[in-house]
């Protein structure tokens, strides 16, 4: 593989339109020798979000019993489906399953929000639901890699590193790219760059004050006034040590480097500090909740980090357990939902009472959804994996609110054709919010022009915007 | 909207793929006849000669004539029965259903003799004699070695071709570097090691003409050097600990082919036949399927690791896999043929290349000569994890012992395991039930009950179930007999994962070819499995190939002795062939990437027409010539390389030939390089003292550090060996290393290492486990040895860090933070650490 592009071949691409994009930050932030930088830079046409929360729920989440009520899954319930359905073929059947939870309308916008979400009840009207998602992947790995880099198979740059490239971020002192909590089960794929320079990968941070990202925090045996004193005698050590390579770029970056490791170390410790946030707030997000405290924090995180500059901002919504809810989903939805729900429904409200959510596009989604079929036929009950038919929502930044992208079948099966929408629509319509034209954000890898949505049909959902 | 219910819900569903392009057949299209048209049009009734089942079938139309007119809704008499309702006989077809076959009719690819005609006319276009001309396709002549100017440094020919093109612009080489830079640069690049303070003594105290030659030589002898080289290659082959499956699960023999790889580079194992064996181990030793292989082809098959390096995420056996197998097979194709011909293949997958004269055709021919080992119809899982799944690993035991052997694990606990773990959780449930309705459970009551869960045969639990009011905790509190239940179960599982992990040395994860007939190849229109178009057999692309006299690969029924295609080995000996115009060059300018961190030709995986032409084409030219009249002999190559002036002279600036050239391109200095991953913590763990030398052997675990980064597991196995024996994950890498840009081969592979400068770098040197501990063990060897003398200590410090004493001002430095603790030797760990984050130790100058 190529590791980038040497600056002579950048410049001349940027002559020639390379992604459209004013490269005139070269080498300003004197972090990065390469031509890689994470400097902000203009985007192809103004852009209504500055920044991006994705809110990724991998595992499958059920959204027919979410936010997709139908009302024919009660006229078949323990009926055999009045057509095919298909699922995975191995504990699959055709007999109708109905929701086990009530639904109640909500909002402005009337729409029906299981009780399993009392949280986000309250917010649905922010936000517009693309009711109409279908992917072409039936099993976890392969949906997820569809998810997050368009194409089904490991070796892709995620959205997020995309962002990143096309853009930069505003804050030089933290990443421009964070993944959030744990829960996808493709791992660090979920936010790798892959072949896309290292600097634009996601950082994993946590929501834990004391060592948010890896080696951010002073060892426990080395006093602050020590690090100070380290810091300073490695900066002497390299003044000296110049000798022949006055000019070196790669070593003056270096030089640079430690203080903004210092600085870093400072920021990131202060966005990762929740208990700087007003009582009021941690209560919003329920942060000090047994269940509902661990995702709250991500939330509240993610808050923290769009509001000091981060440019995208990916939290995992896995760790409340598994969304895989091949078995017992009775058992297990409840649990789940209530792990997000709260800090889900924080978020939004935070955001638009700040005016933050003017700038920031929140995305929520799993990567399919969950059969209305019956799966392990036995006491306890499940779904199966449904790829044809499933819920998204997007809210903030340049989407309407309280809209209704699509539909599925009246089993909420399968997509109605003329309204499905791909992964490669998405993200489409994501960089589209962000100002990149989605078909100029590209990088010269392996002897093509690669691209987040490549050679897959795409188009911006125009529907949902404002 | 009201919409309708059933047709909707059968169209969303098999049209699951179709987005705005065309509609495919098999997918789309054949749902549709068989629901409305098969019924009269099936190969049994056929009415009016027309068969609808199939493709074939309905490309060859019926008595009125042909079915479908590409292209031409209108004149094609599908279409025009459809639409017009005339059929299907009684109904008719839905809105959308008609537009998808009007779609596919306008849109949809069908090979026609016209259309086959044209492909063919198309092809013919793109391979021009100008194509052929291409400077990489011509077989290196040996050039002669130009006269040196006056004055010129030339110790090896190299220099001469450097000189030559300096002289054009009247600029000079530099003088050598001084010698403790260049014998640092030399462990650095032959070793991935610092020098001890003994080794540069050594070699400072010899002032004859030849140390540096000696030192050379020495080097070239180390066992470091195979692993250092052997580093190198790993990551061309795109070599990982682990699987890349969803959950990344850990490649439990992997290790082998990386040993075998070292060794190799150890033994200096001629390359062409280190190709060869990696390409075609298997078909080299005519290794039979499923047998033990003989104690000699065991290294040959090891080395066929190389073609078990991709993600293979197929281990998940469902039906839905078939795509997987197809993107393995193509991704080894892509990934080992473009690792020795420089070419970006991969974009042929789908469509011809764009650039270079590269068919989609050519592409398929060259799959085909994997098919038969990676064969989507006759697939083997990744892995082990299946049971009777056969599996693609060589079973290296002796054949007299095998069938004990298999016996012994396969009747392994499992059954056992699995029945005991049922009964204990139906007793839960049944417990459960008694306790809520209000029984609490007397001794004999309790046997009873038990007695008759265990001779339920039909048992059957939901590991699921809700625990309601009484948990399983409480349970177990209140009936002691769960607790030895649960320990007979830990003890048959220790038991059998003992037996299980010493097992696994006895496999080998090679390739092989799964038959000597594979499925057909076909040429998968947009790169698409479900749009097959015609078949195609092995071949070379068509470019490279001979334009009279195509290369020809064997035909395997002509060699009943053989168990394989002898496809690959096929190709491997055209690869390494004198006449091959790429791979002895694509290879020599590696092995200069690695010395110089740029290749002759800077795109050193596309000697294409998007690459970069050489900076020195004779200078390749002498170089890949020479190698191969030497036996590929790669020892001969890199001693070339060091003793040559280019690799000698200073890396010092000079400001204007940097203005002009600021990559150094003309090769006027030798560039600084920063050090790789490995090289900075394999040094660091030598300059402490605390390197372990243990060569070869099973991955050393890796563990979650305190604040969750991955860090090496000192507690099981062995402790502070050289990187390259730490499991490396795709998805769980070690921070340290991952930071200084050592490769997760999330993309395949990574021929050129990313030397970047990262803030993480910075952070990982300051607050980082490993900089910290080696720091301690360094500071405390050094104030040991010097007993405390704090100028003796700093002399120390900067002979083991930097092979040098410190200068003045350097001194004064390490006084001041030595004199800032409390205690020097606290201070002295502060300046050691200090030391090793500083430039002069991170950089190759």
């Amino acid at each position: 593989m190529k590791p980038f592009l040497s600056r002579r071949q950048a410049l001349q691409e940027a002559a020639l339109g390379f992604g459209g994009l004013a490269l005139s930050s070269f080498a300003a932030w004197g972090a990065a020798p390469g031509e890689h930088t994470l400097q902000p830079r203009r985007p192809h046409f103004p852009a209504k979000a500055k920044n991006v929360i994705f809110l990724y729920v991998g595992g499958g989440p059920s959204t027919i019993d979410m936010f997709d009520p139908k009302p024919l899954l009660r006229k078949f319930d323990g009926k055999p489906a009045p057509f095919e359905i298909k699922g995975r073929a191995l504990n699959g059947s055709q007999e109708v399953m109905a929701s086990p939870w009530e639904f109640t309308r909500c909002g402005k916008s009337g729409r029906e929000i299981s009780n399993l979400l009392p949280h986000f009840q309250k917010v649905v009207d922010k936000v517009s639901f693309v009711r109409s998602m279908q992917t072409d992947r039936i099993d976890h790995s392969t949906a997820q890699f569809t998810f997050v880099t368009g194409r089904g198979f490991t070796g892709f740059p995620t959205l997020g590193a995309w962002v990143n490239y096309a853009l930069g971020t505003e804050n030089q002192n933290l990443p421009g790219f964070v993944a959030l909590g744990e829960g996808a089960s493709i791992g660090s794929r979920a936010h790798s760059s892959a072949w896309l320079p290292p600097v634009y990968t996601g950082t994993a941070m946590r929501a834990d004050g004391k060592a948010p990202i890896y080696d951010i925090k002073r060892p426990e045996d080395m006093a602050g006034e020590q690090q100070r004193r380290l810091l300073e005698t490695v900066n002497a050590l390299n003044r000296e040590q110049k000798g022949g390579h006055a000019l070196d770029q790669d070593l003056e970056a270096r030089i640079a480097n430690y203080e903004l490791a210092a600085r870093m170390q400072l920021e990131a410790l202060r966005v990762a500090d929740l208990s700087a946030e007003s009582q009021a707030t941690r209560d919003l997000y329920g942060v000090d909740e047994k269940v509902s405290g661990p995702y709250g924090k991500l939330c509240l995180m993610a808050r923290r980090l769009v509001e000091s500059g981060v440019r995208f901002v990916q939290v995992y919504g896995g760790g409340g357990g598994n969304w895989d809810t091949h078995s017992n989903i009775a058992g297990q939805l409840p649990g789940l939902c209530q792990y997000i729900d709260r800090g889900t429904a924080a978020l939004l409200a935070d955001l638009d009472q700040r005016g933050l959510l003017e700038e920031t596009l929140v995305v929520w989604s799993g990567e399919f959804g969950r059969l209305p079929t019956i799966e392990s036929k036995n006491a306890t009950p499940g779904r199966d994996h449904n790829p044809y038919g499933f819920n998204l929502w997007m809210a903030g930044a340049g989407v309407k609110r309280g809209f209704d992208y699509g539909m599925t079948d009246e089993l909420g099966y399968a997509a109605v054709p003329e309204f499905r929408v791909g992964h490669a629509d998405i993200h489409a319509t994501i960089q589209h919010l962000l100002g990149i034209d989605y078909r100029k954000n590209t990088f010269f890898h392996e002897g093509r022009d690669e691209s987040l949505v490549g050679v897959t049909p795409a188009r911006v959902l125009q529907e949902i915007l404002i | 909207m009201r919409v309708g219910l059933f047709s909707i819900a059968a169209l969303g569903a098999v049209s699951l793929l179709q987005g705005q392009r065309a509609p495919l057949f098999k997918d789309e299209i054949l749902p549709v006849l068989e629901k409305s048209c098969v019924k009269c049009h099936s190969p049994k009734q056929a009415m009016g000669g027309l068969d609808l089942s199939t493709f074939a079938g309905l490309m060859k139309g019926g008595a009125s004539g042909p079915a479908i007119a590409p292209g031409k809704p209108g004149r094609s008499l599908l279409w025009v029965m459809v639409e017009s309702d005339k059929m299907p006989l009684g109904g008719s077809l839905t809105a959308a259903q008609k537009q998808l076959l009007r779609t596919y009719i306008e849109q949809g690819r069908f090979p026609t003799a016209e259309m086959d005609a044209a492909q063919a006319a198309r092809e013919a276009a793109r391979i021009t004699p100008e194509a052929r001309r291409w400077w990489s396709f011509q077989v290196p002549v040996k050039p002669g070695v130009p006269a040196a100017r006056r004055g010129a440094t030339v110790r090896t020919p190299i220099d001469a071709f450097v000189d030559a093109r300096l002289a054009e612009k009247g600029w000079r080489m530099q003088p050598e570097a001084e010698r403790v830079t260049l014998a640092r640069r030399l462990y650095f690049g032959l070793t991935g090691v610092a020098p001890t303070p003994a080794e540069m003594e050594a070699f400072l105290a010899d002032r004859t003409p030849q140390a540096y030659e000696r030192l050379v030589d020495r080097l070239l002898e180390s066992p470091r050097y195979g692993e250092h080289w052997g580093r190198h290659w790993l990551d061309i082959a795109g070599y990982s600990d682990t699987r890349g499956d969803a959950g990344d699960s850990v490649r439990e023999v992997s290790w082998k082919y990386r040993d075998y790889v070292i060794r190799a580079f150890n033994k200096n194992k001629p390359i062409d036949r280190f190709l060869l064996e990696q390409f075609a181990g298997d078909q080299l030793v005519n290794y039979e399927p499923g047998s033990s292989p003989r104690p000699e082809q065991v290294e040959a098959l090891t080395a066929t690791g190389y073609l078990r390096t991709i993600a293979d995420i197929t281990d998940n056996q469902t039906i839905y896999e078939v795509d997987k197998y197809f993107d393995a097979l193509q991704k080894t194709v892509e990934t080992s043929l473009s690792a020795v011909l420089g070419l970006s293949i991969g974009c042929a997958r789908c469509h011809d290349h764009k650039f270079d004269p590269i068919l989609q055709k050519d592409y398929y021919k060259l799959t085909a000569v994997y098919q038969a080992t990676w064969d989507p119809e006759n697939w083997l899982a990744a892995n082990l994890g299946f049971g009777p799944w056969p599996s693609r690993m060589v079973l290296d035991i002796p054949a007299e012992k095998r069938a004990a052997w298999i016996r012994d694990v396969t009747s392994s606990d499992a059954k056992t395991i699995r029945r005991l773990e049922d009964l204990l959780e139906a007793s839960y449930q049944r417990f459960r039930a008694e306790l809520k309705a209000g029984r609490e459970l007397p001794a004999e009551r309790r046997a009873e009950l038990r007695r008759v869960i265990e001779e339920d045969p039909d048992l059957e639990v939901d590991r699921n179930a809700a625990q309601e009011l009484v948990s399983n905790k409480e349970l177990d509190a209140r009936y002691p007999e769960f607790s030895k239940w649960k320990e007979e179960i830990a003890v048959r599982r220790a038991n059998r994962r003992k037996k299980q992990s010493e097992i696994d040395p006895n496999y080998i994860e090679a390739a092989w070819d799964v038959s000597k007939r594979p499925s057909p190849t076909y040429i998968l229109q947009r790169g698409n499995y479900l749009a097959p178009g015609a078949e195609v057999g092995p071949g070379l692309p068509v470019v490279l190939d001979h334009p009279a006299k195509p290369f020809a690969f064997p035909k395997a029924a002509e060699h009943p002795e053989w168990h394989h295609t002898g496809r690959r080995l096929a190709l491997a000996q055209w690869l390494v062939a004198r006449e091959n115009p790429l791979v002895a060059r694509v290879f020599v300018n590696r092995v200069w990437q690695f010395h110089f961190g740029e290749g002759l030709v800077r795109s050193v995986d596309d000697f294409g027409m998007q690459g970069e032409k050489p900076t020195h084409p004779e200078l390749l030219d002498y170089l890949a010539v020479d190698f191969q009249e030497s036996g590929w002999d790669l020892k001969r190559l890199t001693r070339q390389i060091v003793l040559s002036q280019v690799y000698r002279q200073s890396s010092a600036e000079v400001a204007e030939y940097l203005a002009a050239d600021p990559g150094a391109k003309l090769l006027w200095r030798k560039p600084p390089l920063r050090l790789e991953a490995e090289t900075i913590r394999d040094s660091m763990l030598q300059v402490s003292g605390l390197l372990n030398g243990k060569m070869y052997g099973p991955n050393e675990p890796i563990q979650r550090g305190a604040d969750g980064q991955w860090v090496e597991d000192g507690t099981k196995g062995d402790a502070n060996r050289r990187s390259l024996y730490l499991t490396q994950s795709r998805t769980r890498p070690v921070a340290f290393l991952h930071a200084f840009d050592a490769p997760t081969m999330t993309a395949d592979n990574q021929t050129q290492r990313f030397r970047s400068a990262l803030p993480a770098q910075s952070l990982a040197l300051l607050n980082g486990p490993l900089v910290r501990r080696v720091s301690l063990a360094f500071a405390n060897q050094v104030w040991e040895q010097s007993k405390g003398d704090r100028a003796a200590a700093l002399d120390r410090v900067f002979l083991a860090a930097y092979s040098r004493p410190p200068a003045a001002r350097e001194r004064a430095i390490g006084e001041q933070m030595m004199a800032a603790e409390a205690d020097p030797k606290e201070g002295l760990r502060l300046f050691v650490q200090a030391v090793l984050g500083a430039n002069d130790f991170l950089y190759s100058y």
